[in-house]
């Protein structure tokens, strides 16, 4: 090249001023594209993904599933969600601080206006709101994959487009039980709907509930459809990538019309006319006949590292006493567990006391206080077995079940939650199950005991070194199926025994919590805010008898910041009082207990 | 006086005529007179007084003479040329000639004189080795010991220069005088000095249009050298903030000039750096950051060395700094190192110094109460039986008080309960030498220095915690002939710390318990019979013993190092083609590579080997700075108008990397640092600690020009520009181009000022531009692998912003207007002023939008702050005699600023949190100052008052729409006072600096009054501070007397006597209205409001302004007179006695040291080490 135009030069008649001329340009050409190609390529991260190295969805898709708050519970609001005792399961009595007058600041339980009280802090601080929409950023990016291909690249993305729609669908819903309107018809969208997604509108609660209800039905219908269009590399691709569900499409749209139920319940008691038809529909539908659930890939016994929420609970471990609610319909005649007269999950659900019984704290801290100062302590961290139970004047959550559990699954949807839904569709006549109510009830409390045991006996606590060798308690032998089904019918007596729809939903929710617990206790302060039951006990402090009971959390400060128009058409309702849409009119008013002596 | 004129020349005549003698030989044809009387010199030794300017305009000639008579040979070569000569003495004087109307007009007599003359410095004593030399002459003599010089002058009107290093060059008129005495001014207090400008171009100070502070290097080294040249630099410029954090001197530094008020959190807002022209890479201070083991190394800049500094020169505004383009938007700190061109004597220095770092707590701790709830809280244990008082495993002081009792403390022995110094004992009397030796030269070709400088400093935490310093500077020039001159500057450090600072937050959460005696606590509770660390999980341990306990444990045991090799070096080459034109290329490179390795113990060795660690990284950053730049420099009409320019290209290339790897698992064998030694098995899980690798680069291509147009030395204009290619903005829009311009009226030149040597006026403008961090405006994926999956599943994220569409450059446009007037004989009173307006704007910012859109923010351009200020700077000489000389100089700077406008429909911008979520933040609000700090109020009712809960404490109002504005990061007013007192050879230096504003968030008065250590929780405390008794009833508290005992009814039969009802109202539950509180509260309870674990909210009284006056520097330095200094073959000898940082006149904050943020940068507090009082004494020789 050079030599050739050194030939041109040669052969015309330049003059050899032009000819310096001509090399000082053809120099400068040469050293000038050099640098746009060296800023350019400097401009971009060597270590960041670049396009065309591979394709990015699939990998957008495990993002999703992976990161916690999502499907997965996350740590900091867990840490926050326990610590004060103050939080949601606090209020709604899943679990508790063993309280005595040394916590000055349980003084403001009755305090629903400041913070001071109700804590919300795990949500509004722990960024619940803004990363529910931006760990779904994947779903836009993955949706304007798909708009840019053709087919069968399309279909490829296509499907993880769905699967990614199915979690933007759950978490949304979720957002709605905490919020009531959020931004969702232009959320999710900011590169894509220009200044409208960045700034997008709240929109009407029940419009969006029955939109996701939609959505998710269309889903339940299109995933095993889209997955057929997937070339088999791409379904290899899927198994590899799914950490849920290994690729099993058919699960996906188990969970997805499992949920769709859930949300039709919930919508049910505001919107029957709506909710009952689509109901029918989905009882028709695929639904969970196993316990749908995922294992992570690393160890969850996470004492001090990694973000997922059983460190928190771990690092809260004297937030995590059994409450009376829950305990009490355990646990009957004598304090200890007694198989046949007790449900056979209270020995895995909790932990014994250092009187070998299972004891529930209180509310009443009048009366708990003194028992405090008596002496009756307890050893406040999960880390010394041979401690706690030596300790523990009142129980715990089993640690084996819970805190050091290294095999703690991740809760999709359970068979057992199911069935209690089925029982109130059948109670209030939503739809037909082809099942009586009470014969669900008893269902639930079969596949419960069967759920719970096995979480129980995964745990690999009793070889952990803080166990020191103490963790038999923490293991009850399973009971002998006749046991268990005897309990069932046990449950099923008092639920047929209870007269009013009222008292029988009292026994369903009973259930509800004792099954969920501390697996799912934001979707259990929805249920008790939706229908007032389990009801609670009251507080009491200072002979003062308080009966708090928070609606909502409130939305987080960047919203006022960030997004202050469209914020300023929600904000009279941004406080912890004002119902979620969903509340039926005839809720149960008597939420609270009367007094602690409560069945 | 015109016969005295007549007699003298009489003399000389007489005297002269002897020379008439002399013959020459000549044969030389075309040759300019110049070199004719070279010839002569050589072969007669008479020499040959000119002008320069006179001889270029006589003619070449030939001349071709054997055993001449020098008279005779004279005639011939000055036949018909303009010039007229005589001879007096043996020297030939030659002057233009001069036509005169009538021939019967006599010529006048030409006059040699002889000047005598001395020359002294500010305080009187003699200057030797000063070059006294003729304007316009070749003619040069140097001063002797004694400061005394003699010179032949042809005219009496002649103009003496007189030039010294380290005085400021001087020309004096000889008006007739033949015996003068000089006073030389030093350099640093002269305003006549040459600054250095924009890309090392040095300029009068009176031909620049902007404000450019200067440093000389001495002045750094007055009150003792520091561990590098900007812990010297306090109050010492005017606008330029200099502080240091928690991480003491080893740690980061902050320099930071008119407030660099950016909205962008990651954008850095500190100055560039540049020595010898070679930029040098810098980074943000902060400890328990991401770098290395997380301790706070300082950057690049904490390596220079005091010692071989020249001159600091700092660039403070736009114009000023528009050369150097992208990397300046917040000023350039140019530093010039030493060379040998004024080398004296043998040219060689010596420095010693031996520094004392004494620690000075400022935490000041309650001795009164111990450890427990209340006062009667006193635990019991059995011990053989017998039941004994324990010291309390508790988190809060408000226990017992320290009365003598007899308690058994950690290692079961007992003790008297008393309170120890145990914060204080911590902490050791650290040390520092340094030693220095130079060696320069110079001669017509050129000129070296060479020097060498040890450094060892014992930091006050830990005799394990040390920094050694070995620096290496080399600074040589040659001439190499009337072509090229070449350059090369090189510094080399190698730098090995040990143990730096940790952030010690932990233990403030938990407190320092003066009820321990810490030492014993570690030898004889934390620590085992095998000396490894005790096996506590069994024990209920106090959570602040533990922490204190692994603090001495690290110091003891573990070795946490960085060995940093780092070395700034600058090449450059000077073609001058021809007096008006040379081309200068220049090569930087700033290259550093830091080893860092961490040695961590076992902490146990029974049952089993437990714990331990070995992990090593390694970390390289270079500059690399390509340069040409072809100037021209002339004179025209009559030399009234000078014209200099140049013109040229600068490439700039960063690079950086860091690789590390470490052990997985523990240690198997004690004592051994080795990845051999590794007790675990490597997975995909912990692939992270097996290796980590991180890289980025980004360059910058650039063409500039610059040109200066003066009139004579009264009017100066400048215009500037240049156009930058950055890579870290997008590639459409990566180019842009800036341009500067100023102007310079010295109007005393034209308007005569009594009283007045001169007075400025100085106009300067510049729109600058600034490209980004890098890769900051580039939206890719990150991708990463969920291992334990099987067959590994990839995970991709998304960028977290919105790229809505190619970033261009921010702009920084600014204005300036200065003046700089000296007054009275040897500029007694100097004022110097500015006053600066800018305006930031087009800011590149990720401004937060709803995260509802699944983004967290736009990547815009966007945003206009608007920030302005003044500086003074006032330089007097009160009293000025022979042996006395009093030189102050007082400076300030005073900084606004205002939010502009943010997005359109945006007033609110967060844009960085100081604690946990964003319950204080700092926030741009358009129309009001950058940098506010916003945070929860107390609650309060409609009248202000606070409100208290049923407790009767107070609470705050978490309600994010009431939060309101606590404080500014940006202090509002700082600078500094110098005094400088000579009598005869002593001097006397005092050093204040000063700050106002600048609010920081201190975590210590937060947690330690939570927890009851602090004095000021004495308050309440007892009936002798202010405490009400009361008795309890059940839980319920009863206004009691303190002298009576407590009735039946008591539940515990105790009274106590920390009650207190808080100023405020209460909610009327029956009313629903605020009355007046009357709810008693403990002290207790009240002091616990502080201590808020979960970090989410603090009382808006534990925000400081962070105001002070410190006594920065003081020192007294004896100067060997040089008439004994000579005695001993010396060519100087200086004692200086020096103290730094020693007390504070003012300070606001308690407890802390005002420079104790998490790194420089910083505005929180959450580690409190002792501040540091310097004492020195150091040794000063020259040979």
């Amino acid at each position: 090249m050079k030599a050739k135009l050194h030939e041109l030069l040669k052969g015309t008649k330049m003059n050899v001023n032009k000819r310096t001329s001509l090399y000082i340009i053809l120099l400068i050409t040469v050293v000038f594209g050099g640098c746009t190609k060296d800023l350019t390529n400097r401009f971009y991260n060597p270590d960041q993904l670049g396009s065309g190295v591979t394709d990015i969805v699939p990998g957008l898709f495990t993002n999703t599933i992976t990161n916690n708050k999502l499907l997965i519970q996350d740590y900091g609001e867990w840490y926050y969600l326990l610590n004060d005792g103050l939080g949601p399961t606090g209020y709604s009595q899943i679990a508790q601080r063993y309280i005595s007058y040394r916590y000055s600041w349980f003084s403001a339980y009755n305090d629903l206006t400041t913070g001071n009280g109700f804590d919300d802090f795990c949500i509004t601080s722990q960024g619940y709101f803004e990363a529910s929409y931006t760990r779904l950023k994947t779903w836009e990016t993955i949706g304007s994959e798909v708009a840019s291909r053709s087919g069968q690249a399309k279909a490829d993305a296509d499907m993880y487009y769905k699967l990614v729609n199915v979690v933007r669908l759950y978490q949304s819903s979720k957002l709605v039980d905490f919020f009531n309107s959020i931004p969702y018809f232009s959320a999710f969208r900011g590169t894509t709907l220009g200044a409208a997604g960045w700034y997008p509108a709240y929109d009407d609660p029940k419009a969006v509930y029955e939109s996701i209800i939609t959505e998710l039905g269309n889903m339940v219908d299109s995933l095993p459809l889209a997955y057929s269009a997937m070339s088999t590399t791409a379904q290899q691709i899927l198994a590899t990538q799914d950490i849920v569900f290994k690729g099993h499409v058919d699960m996906w749209a188990q969970f997805a019309n499992a949920l769709r139920i859930r949300l039709l319940v919930r919508l049910a008691g505001v919107d029957a006319s709506f909710a009952k038809p689509l109901i029918t529909e989905a009882l028709t539908k695929p639904l969970p006949s196993t316990d749908l659930q995922f294992y992570m890939w690393y160890d969850t016994d996470q004492k001090s590292a990694g973000g997922f929420w059983m460190r928190g609970l771990y690092e809260n471990t004297y937030a995590s006493f059994m409450p009376g609610i829950i305990m009490r319909r355990m646990n009957y005649g004598a304090q200890t567990y007694d198989q046949g007269l007790d449900d056979p999950r209270l020995p895995v659900l909790a932990m014994p006391t250092k009187f070998g019984d299972y004891r529930s704290v209180s509310y009443n801290i009048d009366a708990q206080t003194p028992i405090y100062n008596a002496g009756n302590k307890y050893y406040p961290y999960a880390d010394n077995l041979p401690s706690s139970l030596s300790t523990n004047s009142y129980s715990m959550y089993n640690h084996a079940t819970f805190h050091r559990n290294g095999k703690m699954p991740v809760y999709m949807f359970s068979v057992a939650e199911l069935d209690l839904l089925k029982a109130e569709i059948e109670l209030k006549g939503l739809a037909s199950t082809g099942e009586a109510a009470e014969d669900h009830i008893k269902d639930a409390v079969v596949h419960s005991t069967a759920y719970w045991y096995n979480i129980n006996q995964n745990s690999d606590y009793k070889d952990d070194a803080d166990a020191q060798g103490a963790a038999a308690p923490l293991y009850p032998t399973k009971p002998a199926d006749n046991v268990i089904s005897d309990w069932g019918d046990t449950v099923k007596a008092k639920f047929v025994a209870a007269g009013s729809v009222d008292d029988k939903m009292e026994v369903l929710m009973q259930q509800k919590f004792i099954h969920l617990n501390l697996m799912l206790p934001y979707e259990l302060w929805s249920e008790l805010r939706r229908t007032g039951h389990p009801k609670l006990e009251p507080f009491t402090w200072q002979g003062s008898v308080w009966t708090p009971f928070p609606e909502r959390v409130r939305y987080p400060s960047s919203e006022q910041t960030n997004n202050a128009t469209n914020f300023s058409k929600v904000s009279g309702e941004n406080n912890m009082t004002s119902k979620i849409f969903w509340v039926p009119s005839d809720r149960n008013p008597n939420i609270y207990w009367s007094d602690y002596n409560y069945k | 006086m015109k016969l005295t004129s007549f007699l003298l020349l009489v003399v000389l005549m007489q005297v002269s005529a002897r020379s008439y003698e002399q013959t020459v030989s000549l044969n030389q044809k075309n040759v300019d007179l110049g070199s004719v009387f070279k010839k002569i010199t050589k072969q007669t030794g008479y020499t040959f007084l000119y002008n320069d300017k006179a001889l270029a305009k006589a003619r070449k000639i030939d001349i071709d003479v054997h055993d001449m008579r020098l008279e005779d040979a004279l005639a011939i070569c000055f036949t018909g040329q303009p010039l007229e000569y005589s001879i007096l003495n043996k020297t030939v004087v030659i002057r233009a000639r001069v036509e005169r109307i009538a021939e019967n007009i006599a010529a006048p007599p030409l006059v040699v004189q002889e000047i005598k003359g001395k020359v002294v410095d500010s305080a009187g004593a003699p200057v030797s080795g000063v070059t006294v030399s003729i304007k316009g002459t070749h003619k040069g003599v140097a001063t002797d010991q004694n400061g005394e010089f003699t010179i032949d002058a042809a005219d009496a009107d002649a103009v003496l220069v007189f030039s010294s290093i380290g005085y400021a060059s001087q020309e004096v008129r000889l008006r007739g005088r033949s015996n003068i005495t000089i006073r030389l001014m030093s350099a640093a207090t002269n305003i006549e000095d040459m600054v250095v400008t924009a890309l090392g171009v040095k300029r009068e100070r009176r031909s620049v249009g902007y404000s450019i502070a200067t440093i000389k290097g001495d002045e750094l080294l007055k009150s003792g050298a520091t561990m590098n040249p900007f812990l010297a630099l306090y109050g010492k410029a005017s606008g330029v903030g200099v502080n240091t954090g928690a991480a003491g001197p080893m740690g980061g530094l902050k320099i930071n000039i008119r407030g660099a008020f950016s909205l962008n959190p990651n954008q850095t807002t500190r100055p560039l750096f540049v020595v010898d022209g070679v930029i040098i890479s810098d980074r943000g201070s902060q400890l328990g950051g991401s770098v290395g083991a997380g301790y706070d190394y300082g950057s690049n800049i904490n390596d220079i060395n005091s010692e071989d500094i020249e001159s600091i020169d700092i660039l403070k505004g736009a114009k000023a700094t528009v050369l150097y383009g992208t990397d300046a938007g917040n000023g350039v700190v140019l530093i010039t190192t030493k060379s040998g061109k004024n080398a004296k004597g043998f040219g060689m220095t010596g420095a010693l110094q031996y520094t004392v770092e004494s620690p000075k707590s400022y935490l000041d701790l309650q001795k009164e109460y111990g450890l427990g709830s209340s006062i009667y809280d006193t635990v019991h244990t059995t011990r053989n039986g017998q039941t004994v008082r324990v010291i309390p495993n508790e988190r809060f002081s408000f226990g017992p008080k320290f009365d003598g009792s007899s308690v058994m403390a950690y290692d079961s022995s007992m003790v008297k309960n008393s309170a120890h110094d145990s914060y204080r004992d911590m902490f050791q009397t650290g040390h520092s030498y340094n030693a220095n030796v130079a060696i320069a030269g110079s001669s017509e070709k050129g000129s070296m220095r060479a020097s060498y400088t040890n450094y060892k400093y014992n930091d006050i935490i830990s005799p394990n915690s040390y920094q050694q310093r070995n620096t290496f500077s080399f600074n040589g020039n040659l001439k190499a002939s009337k072509l090229a001159s070449f350059e090369l500057v090189s510094n080399i450090y190698n730098i090995v710390s040990q143990n730096r600072r940790e952030q010690n937050g932990g233990s403030i959460a938990w407190g320092f318990p003066v009820d321990y005696d810490y030492h014993n606590l570690y030898n004889n509770w934390f620590l085992d019979g095998t000396g490894y660390q005790r096996d506590l999980s069994n024990a209920i341990s106090n959570t602040a013993a533990v922490d204190i306990g692994g603090y001495m444990w690290a110091l003891d045991r573990n070795r946490q190092r960085d060995d940093k090799f780092h070395m700034i070096t600058s090449a450059k080459a000077t073609l001058n083609f021809t007096p008006h034109l040379f081309l200068v290329g220049q090569f930087g490179l700033d290259y550093d590579n830091t080893n860092y390795t961490s040695e961590i113990s076992v902490t146990r060795i029974l049952p089993e080997v437990a714990g331990g660690a070995f992990n090593v990284s390694k970390e390289n950053n270079t500059i690399q700075t390509y340069q040409g730049l072809l100037n021209y420099d002339n004179d025209f009409h009559d030399k009234d108008i000078h014209v200099s320019a140049f013109g040229g290209f600068i490439y700039r290339l960063r690079t950086s990397e860091s690789i590390g790897t470490g052990t997985i698992g523990g240690l198997n064998f004690p004592g051994w640092y080795s990845l051999n030694n590794q007790a675990g098995v490597p997975s995909a899980g912990n692939l992270y600690q097996l290796r980590s690798y991180s890289r980025g680069n980004d360059v910058l291509y650039s063409m500039l020009g610059s040109g200066t147009v003066s009139w004579r030395n009264e009017i100066y204009l400048e215009v500037q520009a240049r156009e930058d290619w950055n890579s870290t903005l997008p590639p459409q829009n990566n180019k842009y181009f800036y341009p500067g311009a100023s102007l310079t009226w010295n109007y005393t030149e034209r308007f005569p000022v009594p009283h007045m040597n001169r007075g400025q006026v100085r106009l300067a403008w510049a729109d600058v531009g600034n490209g980004t961090n890098r890769y900051f405006a580039n939206n890719q994926y990150n991708l990463s692998y969920i291992s334990g999956t099987g067959v590994q599943a990839v995970s991709v994220g998304p960028p977290s912003n919105i790229l809505p569409g190619a970033l261009s450059p921010e702009r920084k446009r600014e204005f300036e207007i200065g003046i700089n007037n000296s007054f009275f004989a040897n500029n007694r009173l100097v004022f110097d002023m500015d006053f600066y307006s800018y305006n930031r704007y087009h800011q590149i910012i990720s401004l937060p939008v709803s995260q509802a859109s699944s983004s967290t923010g736009l990547l815009i351009n966007v945003g206009n702050v608007k920030a302005w200020g003044y500086e003074f700077s006032i330089t007097g000489t009160p009293l000025l005699t022979r042996d006395i000389r009093w030189d102050i100089t007082v400076n300030g700077a005073k900084q606004g600023s205002k939010v502009k406008e943010l997005y359109p429909g945006l007033t609110v911008y967060n844009y960085g949190n100081l604690i946990n979520g964003n319950a204080a933040a700092i926030f741009a609000n358009v129309g009001h100052p950058a940098g506010e700090i916003k945070t929860y109020d107390y609650t309060r009712d409609d009248q202000g008052n606070r409100v208290v809960d049923n407790n009767g404490v107070y609470t705050l109002n978490s309600d994010p729409s009431k939060m309101i504005a606590i404080g500014n990061i940006y202090p509002s007013f700082y600078g500094g006072v110098l005094s400088d007192f000579h009598y005869k050879n002593f001097g006397f230096r005092i050093g204040l600096d000063y700050k106002y504003g600048g609010t920081i968030f201190s975590y210590t008065n937060q947690r330690m009054t939570g927890i009851g250590q602090l004095a000021s929780t004495l308050q309440y405390r007892d009936q002798a501070h202010g405490g009400m008794a009361y008795y309890l009833n059940g839980s319920t508290m009863v206004p009691w007397q303190h002298d009576q005992p407590a009735p039946a009814q008591s539940t515990d039969g105790h009274v106590y006597h920390d009650g207190l009802i808080l100023p405020g109202v209460k909610l009327d539950n029956g009313t629903g209205k605020y009355v007046k509180n009357d709810i008693m509260t403990t002290a207790t309870q009240y002091y616990e409001t502080y201590a808020n674990d979960l970090a989410t909210s603090f009382p808006p009284d534990r925000f400081y302004k962070n105001d002070y006056v410190k006594l920065r520097e003081a020192s007294i330095s004896y100067t060997l007179t040089p008439a004994f200094a000579h005695r001993m073959h010396l060519q100087g000898m200086t004692i200086t006695a020096a103290g730094r940082n020693l007390f504070y006149l003012y300070k606001t904050i308690p407890n802390i040291d005002v420079e104790s943020a998490l790194g420089a940068d910083g505005y929180v507090e959450n580690t409190v080490f002792p501040g540091q009082r310097t004492y020195s004494l150091g040794l000063n020789i020259a040979f």
